[in-house]
């Protein structure tokens, strides 16, 4: 085995299937995000809401008097939690519990959301040191404290809002997650079960 | 590698003799093309969606050389290592060799069909490897020695009465029926596995060129524990999987999720850009890129067939497969099953011993209407029909010559008006034995296979044009 | 065919050296022997302007699709067939852009259910003209049954190939037929009515299969 001499051949081969006919994209190169298209706010985050609970995720709205740290202070006490796990987050500093640092023992895991997309219903979190993966992956709870502005309209959407966060794509974080909903399988007769690996709970809180 | 010749034939009567597998494929693919109609309709720009999509896979495979390149590129720039493999062994020795090196004893792996058709696993325990299957329908596929029946849903011809039988013999517990029981406990037995793993392994549902980002779909959250907990993550894609930027994940995340199972997304989507970043307390150190061709190089060559390799295995065209309902996924012989197998396996493979694929299709079409990328696969199929009867030589295919015989002796009668109609009044004549309320029975073979089960048409006494000659004026008579 | 044609005013002839149009072999992969029966259908037909109607979409879209194929390196025959393929109907829809112009004078009364011929709907786009022609006629109701448009089973030479395979979907569609609770089958196409008429009749159900045609221009009393 030489991985070398394999990739010499391989290359050799396409190049010879493929030499007569260079001739380029059929794609259009066509861009699926309306730039007119008005958006508005509150639709999407009433869409995002709608999507998020169809696939057995849970919504909470934070109200105006509401106080963020208290909601969540009273979601883990709701949850009877013993441990709890949460990313380095402002809104988090003066929560009554200490972050679990063996992430595999605690009950919840909290982080915040980078963004939402409203017409699927997906939490999409972006990892760096600040932000671990595994702290929306392991317990058996995932809390995300999403900022309603940061909610957008599709994945085309989000995917231009992406690019334009990341115009050097050195800078791109290392893994970029996608949440919509608890994990779930349907591999059994097609029953849906969840919590197979992932959280079986998904909890939003929206400020 | 197949040794024997796939017999269609035989695995589709053994698979139509068994009613409890029946019904779980009607089940099965009732529901999932329930689903997909439902998503698909909530999209209005849907069919550009493909058009754009099949644009760009059709520029991507005529410039893939520069496309695997910048590819290598991107990843080598994050820290990530990329490994050539010719074909199926060296991919697996690759992996082997990653593992041997890093001294692992345990490897966790995600669902992909790419590890399934270098058959890795395998490759791995034979070298004193534990590796194990995390999906939950691979899982269950491991645990019976059984192999994938759906690239989807690997384990949908077990019943759950099946799974609850397993799942007691194999960990102490006792029968539980309930789903949502048996998952509980496939999570606790998996989820040790995960935390003592050293290595992950994982498919490539897309691979971005520009960024050297991979694109894993799931719904399950294993792929994500394998491509996170364990200190080396070694991903396994066809050379076919690249995408050339990182904005166009949005048109094929957008078809994968729906076309597959009918959700507007999949539960998770992991996009993972080169190996753990320094400060950052999880994600792997390592990042292994394995390039398959194992054959994709040589579909490349042919115009006819090239599309073949457009497909972003998303299952749609088995479960509207009429074929794939009455038969089901082991028919197929390999990993690949219903049209998508039909027309890859082959070309994949030996030719010889895949002949019967190309032409277990009633060619309905149904399966080129729904693929997000559109494969024209009654054209594909088409194509490799034709290959293989140009390839069917001498006695080593009786029955394949037999036909040649019978089309050339057609071809000879339907192109001379004058022994057609000879034809026709030989035949008025010698369908007096099997006729009965003008319709035939019994044939002899090979239209025996015909007679079997169903009647046959009786030629008319008067075939048509004679009635046309007399009824109406001349040769050419025309009728006002 | 020839009766509703004609009923329409139109002139019908019949070239009498007519035969196939060469896609059993095709379908099967022996193209030469294809392309040499679809020589003889271009001798037969290359020379008229006049439109041709076929009974069954199966042989239409062999014509107005694969021909191009087949005589990918033959320039001759390629513009031949071109031609053809702008010239080529299969009945429903020639019948439906004409509809205004008659009055079918079916004596059928009843409940009729379709099946959707699988070349005539995904390569010829032909779904709702069948049903409106059937809608249009009196004391005919249409139901539709469970899967209208999956395939019969038949393609071609694939139900002698694996006729167990074949006889499973047909199992699927006769029983979607009866479940209609319509007392006919319509098609468009000979080869899908020819393989639903097998089982039916064999199994003795109580269905009658009829092609389009039959049924515009039924005659006597079901």
């Amino acid at each position: 085995m030489n991985s070398k001499e394999s990739k010499a051949f391989i290359l050799q081969n396409l190049r010879s299937a493929l030499r007569e006919d260079k001739e380029m994209s059929r794609s259009t190169g066509k861009v699926f995000v309306d730039p007119q298209l008005s958006i508005d706010q509150s639709k999407l985050q009433n869409d995002f809401i709608v999507n998020f609970e169809m696939v057995s995720g849970e919504v909470h709205l934070l109200g105006e008097k509401e106080n963020l740290t208290e909601k969540i202070n009273e979601l883990i006490r709701e949850l009877d939690a013993q441990s709890v796990s949460f990313w380095n987050m402002n809104s988090l500093k003066s929560l009554e519990f200490t972050s679990e640092i063996d992430l595999a023992n605690a009950d919840i895991g909290i982080t915040g959301a980078d963004f939402a997309i409203a017409d699927t219903g997906t939490l999409v979190l972006l990892s760096s040191p600040e932000q671990p993966r595994l702290t929306s992956l392991l317990p058996p709870v995932h809390i995300a404290i999403l900022e309603k502005e940061n909610i957008v309209l599709d994945i085309h959407a989000l995917f231009a809002r992406l690019g334009k966060s990341y115009e050097n794509y050195d800078k791109l974080c290392s893994c970029i997650s996608f949440i919509t909903g608890p994990s779930r399988t349907a591999d059994i007769e097609l029953n849906l079960t969840l919590g197979v690996h992932g959280p079986g709970r998904a909890i939003v809180v929206i400020v | 590698m197949i040794t024997e010749r796939i017999d269609f034939k035989k695995n589709s009567v053994e698979a139509l003799g068994n009613p409890k597998l029946k019904k779980a494929l009607v089940n099965f693919t009732d529901r999932s093309r329930a689903s997909r109609q439902k998503a698909v309709s909530g999209v209005s720009e849907w069919e550009e969606l493909r058009s754009e999509a099949r644009g760009i896979k059709e520029e991507v495979i005529k410039n893939l050389d520069s496309y695997l390149l910048e590819l290598e590129k991107s990843v080598t720039r994050l820290g990530g290592k990329v490994h050539w493999a010719k074909n199926a062994e060296e991919a697996s020795a690759i992996v082997v060799d990653i593992a041997r090196k890093n001294n692992v004893k345990n490897v966790v792996k995600s669902k992909s069909m790419a590890t399934e058709e270098i058959e890795l696993n395998r490759h791995l325990i034979s070298n004193g490897i534990n590796t194990v299957e995390t999906d939950l329908g691979e899982y269950i596929v491991q645990l019976c020695d059984d192999h994938p029946f759906h690239i989807i849903t690997p384990a949908i011809h077990k019943t759950k009465e099946d799974i609850s039988k397993l799942f007691s013999e194999k960990f102490d517990v006792p029968e539980y029926e309930d789903p949502q029981k048996l998952t509980n406990i496939a999570r606790k037995e998996l989820r040790e596995k995960f935390l003592s793993a050293d290595m992950g392994i994982s498919g490539v549902n897309f691979a971005v060129a520009e960024t050297g980002t991979i694109a894993i779909v799931e719904n399950e959250g294993n792929a994500r524990l394998a491509t996170t907990f364990p200190d080396i993550h070694v991903a396994i894609m066809g050379i076919e999987k690249i995408v050339p930027k990182l904005k166009q994940l949005s048109i094929f995340l957008s078809l994968l999720a729906r076309s597959a199972t009918g959700q507007k997304s999949s539960t998770y989507v992991s996009l993972i850009t080169g190996p753990r970043r320094e400060g950052e307390s999880d994600g792997p150190q390592q990042f292994h890129l394995v390039f398959v061709d194992n054959g994709r190089s040589d579909i490349a060559k042919s115009e006819e067939t090239r599309e073949s390799l457009y497909c972003i295995r998303c299952g749609a065209c088995i479960n509207i497969c009429p074929v794939y309902r009455q038969v089901g996924g082991h028919s197929y012989g390999l990993v690949y099953s219903g049209p998508i197998g039909a027309i890859i396996t082959p070309q994949l493979n030996d030719p010889q011993k895949t002949a019967d694929l190309p032409f277990a299709s009633s060619l309905c079409g149904a399966c080129r209407d729904v693929c997000p990328v559109k494969i024209d696969f009654p054209h594909v199929l088409l194509s490799l029909r034709q290959k293989v009867v140009e390839e069917t030589k001498g006695r080593a295919n009786l029955q394949g010559l037999m036909e040649k015989i019978a089309f050339q002796v057609w071809s000879f009668v339907f192109s001379k008006p004058f022994y057609y109609s000879l034809t026709g009044r030989m035949m008025v004549f010698l369908q007096y034995f099997y006729q009965k309320d003008n319709e035939l029975r019994g044939l002899p073979y090979p239209f025996s296979k015909w007679t079997k089960e169903k009647n046959f048409p009786a030629f008319s006494r008067k075939p048509f044009r004679k009635r046309w000659k007399e009824q109406y004026h001349g040769k050419n008579g025309i009728m006002r | 065919m020839l009766r509703v044609l004609s009923g329409m005013g139109l002139e019908v002839e019949f070239p009498q050296d007519q035969t196939c149009c060469g896609q059993p072999a095709f379908n099967s992969g022996h193209r030469k022997e294809a392309e040499k029966v679809a020589c003889h259908f271009l001798d037969v037909f290359s020379d008229s302007n006049k439109a041709i109607v076929c009974p069954s979409g199966s042989c239409v879209s062999m014509v107005k699709n694969y021909y191009t194929q087949l005589f990918r390196d033959d320039p001759e025959r390629l513009s031949r067939a071109e031609k053809i393929s702008s010239n080529i109907y299969e009945f429903s829809e020639f019948v439906f852009q004409r509809k205004e112009r008659i009055s079918f004078n079916s004596s059928y009364r009843g409940r009729v259910t379709f099946h959707d011929s699988c070349h005539a709907l995904r390569e010829l786009g032909i779904s709702s003209q069948p049903r409106e022609l059937i809608k249009s006629l009196n004391g005919v109701d249409l139901v539709e049954m469970e899967m209208a448009d999956a395939c019969c089973g038949f393609g071609g030479t694939f139900s002698i190939k694996y006729p167990e395979v074949s006889k499973s979907m047909l199992q699927e569609k006769t029983d979607s037929i009866v479940n209609s609770g319509a007392d006919a089958v319509v098609s468009t196409d000979m080869g899908c009515l020819m393989n639903i008429k097998g089982l039916v009749s064999r199994k003795k159900l109580p269905v009658k299969v009829l092609h389009l045609a039959e049924l515009l221009a039924f005659e006597g009393s079901e």
